[in-house]
C-alpha cells in the first residue's frame, strides 16, 4: 500500500515536471535554430535565415540557390530559409527576436524602419565588413545608426508608373508628361480615346503609396529634400501645404475619373491583372512588379515606366528611388564564424554564389561592377540619371503613419474625408507614435 | 472520500492546473499589466497607467470597432441562424437525393477560411466578379461594389462568415429536429396543428437548446472576426470594417503599439464576457420557459 502511494506521488510528480519542462526558459542568448556555436571548423552548424515572399522566376535564389552552394562549399553548414509575406515576416521576425530566438540572418528595411532592431541592441555592427566599401556609399547611409553600419543593401527599388505604349500612340500621346498639368492632359486624352487612365487595387490600402509617394517625391521633397528630418523637430509638418497639395493632386485623379471605376474593391492582383490584359493604361506599381507586370495578359503591349510628375511647369522634379531591403545579423548569434563564412561567399565577387546572386537578385544593384540585366529598368534610370531622388516617404516615418495615410486615403476615395482630414490624421499618428518611440 | 485520497487525487489536478495557470491564465493577466504599458513589442516599457485607455476612447477607435464588431455580431447570429433553420428543416423533409443534399450543405465549411476569403473576393470582384457577371447577363449594369462601399462592406465580409459557418449549423440543428419524438409530431397533427403551427408551436421550443448552442457559437464567431476581414477588406474601406480583433492586431502588429493594443484586448475581453453571460442566462431562461 505504501509502495503504491510513494509511485503515485512519483508519478504525479513526473507529470508535473513534464509540464513545466515545456516552459523552461534556456538563460543566456539563444539565437536562432538548429545547432551548436563554432569554434570548431568541421562542426554542424544550422544558421537560420529569414526574407520577405517575392515572386521569382524558376529558381528562387534563396530557396533554391543559397542552401545548396553553401552546402556544397561549406558541407558542415545548413543553411535553413523561412520565406513569408511581410506583413507576417515583419510580425515573425520581431516576435523572435523578443523571445530570443531571433533569425541568425534577415532582410529587413533601412532607415526609421530598422531603428527599433538597432536600439534593442538585436542586430550586429557590420561597420568593417570587407566588402561594404563596393557598395554605393548614400544607400549605405540608410543603414547606418550612430556612424555604425547595420546591413549590406540588397539594392535599390523605385516606385513607378507603367504605362502601356501602344494605348499612349492610340491616345495621341507622343511624348512622356514632365509636369503635372502634362499628367492630367495625358490622361484626359487616353480617356477621351476610350481607355481607362489609370488602375489601382485601393482594397489593399498599402497600395496607395506608390502613387501617393510619387507624387510626393516633387511636390513636397522638390522644395525641401529635409522635409522628415524636420519633421522630427516639428519645423515641418504633414498639416503644411506641400502635402496637403499633394493629397489633393492625388485625389484629383479619382474626382476626375481617371481611375478605374470601383478602386476600393479591387486587390493589387486584380489591378495589375486589369493592366496586364490591356483594361487600363497605367498602374502605380515599383520595379518589384517587374515579374508580374511584364507577364502577357489578354492583349500584348509594349511597356514603359516614368514617374509621376507631380511638379508644376518650371518647377523642379524628383523622382522615387529608395533602398531597398539590407542583410542583417543577429548581435546575439552564437555561429557568427559560420556567418561570415557564408557572407563572405556570397558577396564576394568572381564566386559562384555571388555570380547567382548578380543573376537572381529582384532589385536594382548598388554594388560597383555590376548593372542590372533588365532593360526596362536601365532605360528607367537613365531617363532620370541627372534629376533628383528621393527614398520612399515612409522610410522616415514610425510605423503606423503610412498605413492611417493609405487608411484615411481610402475614405478620401469614397467622398468621406479631404486632403486635409488625411493630413491631419498622419500629423496625429505621426505626433502619437513619435513620442512613444 | 477519504480526505487522503483527496489528497492524492488533487496531486493529479496540478499539471493540468499549472498548464492552465501557465499559459491561459497568466497570459491574460500580462496582457492586463501591459495595457498599461507604452512597450512597443521589442524591448523595455514604461507604466503610463491608463493613457492607453484615454487614447483609445480619445480617438473613437475603441466605439467604432465596438459598433462594427457589435453589427458584425448581431448579423452572423440572425442571419446564421434563419438560413441554418430553413436548412435544417428543408433537409429534415423526405426528399429525394437527401443525403447529397446534406453533403452539398456541409461542403463550406470544409474550406479554409483563407480559400473561403479568396473566393468570394472574386464573387465581389467589380467589372469582372460573379455578381457582376450576373447583373450583365441580365442586362444590367452597375452592379454594386459591396467590399469597396463604406455601407456595406462589413455586411459583405459578415455574410461570407455565415455562408461558410452555415454548414455546421444546419448538421446542429437537424440533429436537435431528428431528436423530436415521432409521437409528439404525430399528436400535432391529430390535434389539427398546420405545418406552420407544428414548427413554431412544438419544433422551434423542442430544439430551443440547440437554438443556445447555435447562438452561442454565432455569438462567439462574430465577436472574434478577424480572419475575413483580413483577408476580403484590410478593416476598409477607412475604417468601415475593422472590428475589435482587426483593430487590435493592426495596432499590434502594423503600428507596433503593443501597450496600447492590450488595452484594447482588455477592453475587449471584458466586453465579450460580459455579452456572452447575458446572452447564456438570456437564453437558459428562454430554454426553460419553452
Amino acid at each position: 500500500m505504501k509502495r503504491r502511494k510513494i509511485l503515485t506521488l512519483l508519478l504525479a510528480g513526473l507529470i508535473t515536471a513534464t509540464a513545466f519542462t515545456g516552459c523552461s526558459s534556456s538563460s543566456g542568448s539563444t539565437s536562432g535554430s538548429g545547432t551548436n556555436s563554432t569554434s570548431g571548423s568541421n562542426e554542424k552548424v544550422t544558421l537560420s535565415m529569414m526574407v520577405t515572399t517575392r515572386p521569382s522566376g524558376k529558381k528562387d535564389f534563396y530557396l533554391d540557390i543559397l542552401p545548396a552552394l553553401v552546402k556544397k562549399k561549406y558541407p558542415n553548414i545548413d543553411v535553413e530559409v523561412e520565406q513569408l509575406p511581410t506583413d507576417q515576416f515583419k510580425q515573425t521576425v520581431r516576435l523572435k527576436f523578443s523571445s530570443g530566438q531571433g533569425p541568425d540572418m534577415f532582410n529587413w528595411w533601412p532607415n526609421l524602419q530598422a531603428k527599433d532592431l538597432v536600439d534593442a541592441g538585436y542586430v550586429k555592427d557590420l561597420t568593417g565588413y570587407s566588402q561594404l566599401s563596393k557598395y554605393n556609399q548614400d544607400i549605405v547611409k540608410s543603414y547606418t545608426f550612430n556612424g555604425k553600419v547595420y546591413a549590406i543593401p540588397n539594392g535599390t527599388s523605385f516606385l513607378t508608373t507603367w504605362y502601356n505604349k501602344d494605348a499612349f500612340t492610340k491616345a495621341g500621346i507622343t511624348k512622356l508628361p514632365s509636369n503635372w498639368n502634362e499628367f492630367l492632359d495625358c490622361c484626359e486624352k487616353l480617356k477621351a480615346a476610350g481607355y481607362t487612365p489609370i488602375t489601382c487595387g485601393d482594397k489593399q490600402s498599402f497600395v496607395i503609396q506608390f502613387g501617393l509617394y510619387q507624387v510626393a517625391a516633387s511636390q513636397v521633397y522638390g522644395s525641401n529634400m529635409n522635409f522628415d528630418t524636420d519633421l522630427t523637430t516639428g519645423k515641418t509638418k504633414f498639416t503644411d501645404s506641400c502635402w496637403v497639395n499633394t493629397i489633393d493632386k492625388f485625389q484629383t485623379l479619382y474626382k476626375k475619373g481617371y481611375v478605374i471605376s470601383h478602386s476600393l474593391g479591387l486587390s493589387q492582383d486584380q489591378s495589375r491583372q486589369a493592366f496586364c490584359d490591356g483594361d487600363a493604361a497605367m498602374i502605380f506599381d515599383g520595379s518589384f512588379g517587374y515579374e508580374t507586370l511584364t507577364k502577357k495578359g489578354k492583349v500584348d503591349f509594349q511597356r514603359g515606366m516614368f514617374c509621376i510628375p507631380s511638379n508644376d511647369d518650371g518647377k523642379k522634379f524628383v523622382y522615387n528611388l529608395t533602398p531597398s531591403t539590407g542583410l542583417f545579423v543577429s548581435a546575439n548569434s552564437t555561429k557568427q564564424d559560420a556567418i561570415k563564412k557564408v557572407m563572405d561567399y556570397w558577396l564576394t565577387p568572381g564566386t559562384d554564389l555571388n555570380d547567382q546572386w548578380k543573376q537572381l537578385n529582384w532589385d536594382v544593384p548598388c554594388v560597383e561592377g555590376v548593372t542590372d540585366s533588365r532593360a526596362l529598368i536601365n532605360d528607367y534610370l537613365k531617363q532620370y540619371e541627372d534629376q533628383a531622388s528621393i527614398y520612399n516617404c515612409n522610410n522616415a516615418w514610425p510605423e503606423g503613419v503610412s498605413d492611417t495615410m493609405c487608411t484615411k486615403f481610402q475614405e478620401c476615395i469614397a467622398g468621406k474625408a479631404t486632403a486635409k482630414d488625411v493630413a491631419a490624421a498622419m500629423q496625429d499618428k505621426f505626433d502619437e507614435l513619435n513620442k512613444s518611440k | 472520500m477519504e480526505s487522503r485520497t483527496r489528497k492524492v487525487l488533487i496531486l493529479f489536478i496540478i499539471p493540468a492546473l499549472a498548464f492552465y495557470l501557465i499559459f491561459w491564465v497568466q497570459p491574460v493577466l500580462m496582457s492586463f499589466f501591459y495595457g498599461l504599458t507604452d512597450w512597443n513589442g521589442l524591448g523595455t516599457c514604461s507604466f503610463i497607467g491608463l493613457k492607453n485607455f484615454q487614447t483609445l476612447i480619445k480617438q473613437g477607435t475603441l466605439f467604432s470597432s465596438l459598433k462594427n464588431t457589435i453589427i458584425y455580431a448581431i448579423f452572423v447570429v440572425a442571419w446564421g441562424n434563419i438560413q441554418a433553420l430553413i436548412l435544417a428543416m428543408i433537409l429534415n423533409m423526405k426528399l429525394h437525393a437527401r443525403g447529397f443534399f446534406r453533403t452539398i450543405v456541409y461542403l463550406p465549411p470544409l474550406f479554409s477560411t483563407i480559400v473561403a476569403a479568396f473566393l468570394w473576393s472574386y464573387v465581389y470582384a467589380p467589372h469582372y466578379g460573379m455578381i457582376s457577371e450576373v447583373f450583365k447577363l441580365m442586362g444590367k449594369t452597375g452592379a454594386p461594389d459591396l467590399l469597396g462601399t463604406s455601407s456595406t462592406a462589413l455586411l459583405a465580409v459578415a455574410f461570407v462568415e455565415t455562408w461558410r459557418s452555415s454548414g455546421m449549423m444546419t448538421i446542429i440543428y437537424l440533429a436537435g429536429l431528428q431528436n423530436i419524438p415521432s409521437d409528439v409530431l404525430e399528436a400535432s397533427q391529430i390535434d389539427g396543428c398546420t405545418a406552420w403551427q407544428t414548427t413554431r408551436l412544438v419544433k422551434i421550443p423542442m430544439i430551443s437548446n440547440t437554438i443556445t448552442i447555435n447562438v452561442m457559437l454565432g455569438l462567439i464567431n462574430g465577436f472574434k472576426s478577424f480572419d475575413y476581414v483580413f483577408a476580403l477588406t484590410g478593416g476598409g474601406p477607412g475604417d468601415s470594417s475593422s472590428t475589435l480583433m482587426y483593430s487590435i492586431y493592426k495596432m499590434a502588429f502594423v503600428e507596433n503599439q503593443f501597450g496600447k493594443s492590450e488595452a484594447m484586448a482588455a477592453c475587449a475581453f471584458v466586453f465579450i464576457l460580459l455579452i456572452s453571460i447575458c446572452a447564456l442566462s438570456i437564453l437558459k431562461r428562454k430554454e426553460i420557459e419553452l
